[in-house]
């Protein structure tokens, strides 16, 4: 940022005239704050330090106070505008722990503080749990912030990619957090854990050493990576399907399992999609882009995953201090960009599984030179998995369908709970349904 | 249900929104057991999660 343009220059500027809102307004749902920029942990595949973007490098490693007190302004003001009821922020990083709780705790003041009677802020956060204690889950429980932990698997799976910078694992660590998280006097707190998948490992394995920490949700991610970075094993264009194989894995075992033990945020979108509903995830379902991302030194950026195409794809120029959450809205890396069918290439738009795919996550599209108009570089994996979902699912769907609508009669008698299903191999009992049907 | 030649199935509000052909999800529903996709239908249902998208996965 230039001298010219920094925050304490711009804070006499006034803002900018804004056009009325309307209904269909673009607007801020998620707020992803960066308390603290720097990490405890060098993952070798993260993207803020790992990747394309290397911003953080000049950015400070706390936020100000008067940074969140811009912030919380302009995010009341925005919900004031868009007459929001609820908006969520996450505190994040970097490692948002490293800020401390002292830091935490007036942040999360300030920003509460300035939310209007009758909206409510929900406060989340997303750390690798290295310093997750006793005196972070009471800030937590103060505040009513859920926690969200970061962690690959057991130990041989996590340790892979998830170390320090002097290559000792963190899994020992982790698994304490997370166990103490789990702990009835902590678990209302407890958000989930968030997985990045990596061929390298065993996907049902994975899954079962994650079940072991008992997380009320699971979210997979498949590694960053875009048709000029391709991530592991996935070479751009080929047919084959390594990260389809891995999730199916996980989708048929968590699938089968009665009762439901954990949610998976990729699947269960994916199944709600292709009944007609809503996704959960950026990853699926060509969602809007609302997530806006602020800097430690008040910069306002788009998706924190567009990072990992290039550099000047994620600068909008724009921070806090001088500007509105509605102006930064209409930048290409927010809510100006294409979105659903506009942002898809031709080949997305005519294909039978977009309804459910989207396209895929908008980062996983980018080409260097020629932008997003791409299908995802997981089109194939998405496409398969689409369609396997799809076959298991309509299975289950059409054995439910013939119990509602069978006529009385001895069918009756079966006991309610179960899904029958009447092809052999169709339901969660059998095995899965083949791939491609 | 057509082809059984029965009513329409009365459906409650929110759920007549995301239909599987015919047939409410709410009486899908009643007979789905716990598993995953019951759960996936009582969301549909409720008009709650999934919908929530999450910004924790822009995050590793």
């Amino acid at each position: 940022m230039s001298a010219d343009a920094s925050p304490s220059a711009a804070r006499r500027r006034p803002a900018a005239a804004e056009p009325p809102d309307t209904p269909t307004a673009p607007r801020v749902r998620q707020l992803v704050l960066k308390v603290h920029s720097r990490c405890n942990l060098a993952c070798d595949y993260c993207y803020v330090y790992r990747h394309a973007d290397q911003g953080w490098r000049g950015r400070p490693r706390v936020i100000a106070p008067g940074t969140v007190s811009r912030v919380a302004d302009r995010l009341a003001a925005h919900v004031v505008r868009h007459r929001t009821d609820r908006v969520r922020v996450v505190l994040h990083g970097g490692e948002p722990l490293l800020a401390g709780v002292d830091v935490l705790d007036r942040t999360v003041r300030t920003l509460r503080a300035a939310m209007p009677a009758g909206t409510t802020l929900d406060v989340a956060m997303q750390t690798n749990g290295l310093l997750l204690d006793e005196a972070v889950l009471a800030l937590c429980h103060t505040h009513g912030i859920d926690v969200g932990v970061s962690v690959d698997g057991g130990r041989t799976a996590n340790d892979r990619h998830r170390r320090h910078a002097d290559g000792r694992g963190s899994f020992t660590e982790v698994a304490a957090a997370l166990r103490l998280l789990a702990r009835p006097e902590h678990r209302a707190r407890y958000a989930g854990l968030l997985c990045t998948v990596d061929l390298a490992n065993d996907p049902v394995d994975v899954y079962r050493s994650l079940l072991e920490f008992d997380p009320p949700r699971l979210d997979l991610l498949l590694p960053h990576g875009n048709w000029s970075t391709p991530p592991p094993g996935r070479r751009p264009g080929d047919p084959a399907t390594p990260y389809a194989d891995w999730l199916i894995a996980v989708f048929d075992t968590w699938y089968r399992e009665t009762p439901r033990r954990s949610g998976i945020r990729l699947f269960e979108s994916l199944i709600a999609l292709l009944l007609g509903g809503r996704s959960g995830t950026q990853a699926l379902g060509g969602a809007e882009p609302d997530i806006m991302t602020i800097e430690t030194d008040g910069t306002i950026e788009g998706t924190d995953t567009l990072k990992t195409t290039t550099a000047s794809a994620m600068r909008t120029g724009l921070d806090v201090f001088r500007h509105s959450f509605d102006e930064a809205l209409r930048h290409p890396s927010l809510a100006g960009r294409p979105s659903g069918l506009a942002a898809l290439a031709p080949a997305c738009r005519s294909c039978p599984v977009v309804g459910a795919c989207g396209g895929g996550l908008y980062a996983h599209r980018f080409r260097d030179g020629a932008g997003f108009a791409h299908p995802s570089v997981y089109c194939p994996d998405l496409f398969r998995l689409v369609r396997h979902v799809r076959s298991v699912v309509t299975a289950d769907l059409d054995a439910l369908r013939r119990r509602v609508t069978a006529p009385p009669g001895p069918a009756e008698a079966a006991p309610r709970g179960t899904v029958h299903p009447p092809v052999a191999g169709a339901g969660r009992a059998g095995p899965a349904v083949p791939a491609g049907r | 249900m057509t082809e059984h030649g029965q009513p329409p199935t009365p459906v409650a509000a929110g759920a007549a929104l995301v239909q599987l052909g015919d047939v409410p999800l709410a009486d899908l529903l009643a007979g789905a057991g716990d598993g995953v996709l019951a759960h996936v239908l009582g969301a549909l249902v409720a008009d709650s999660e999934p919908g929530d998208v999450s910004a924790f996965e822009s995050s590793f």
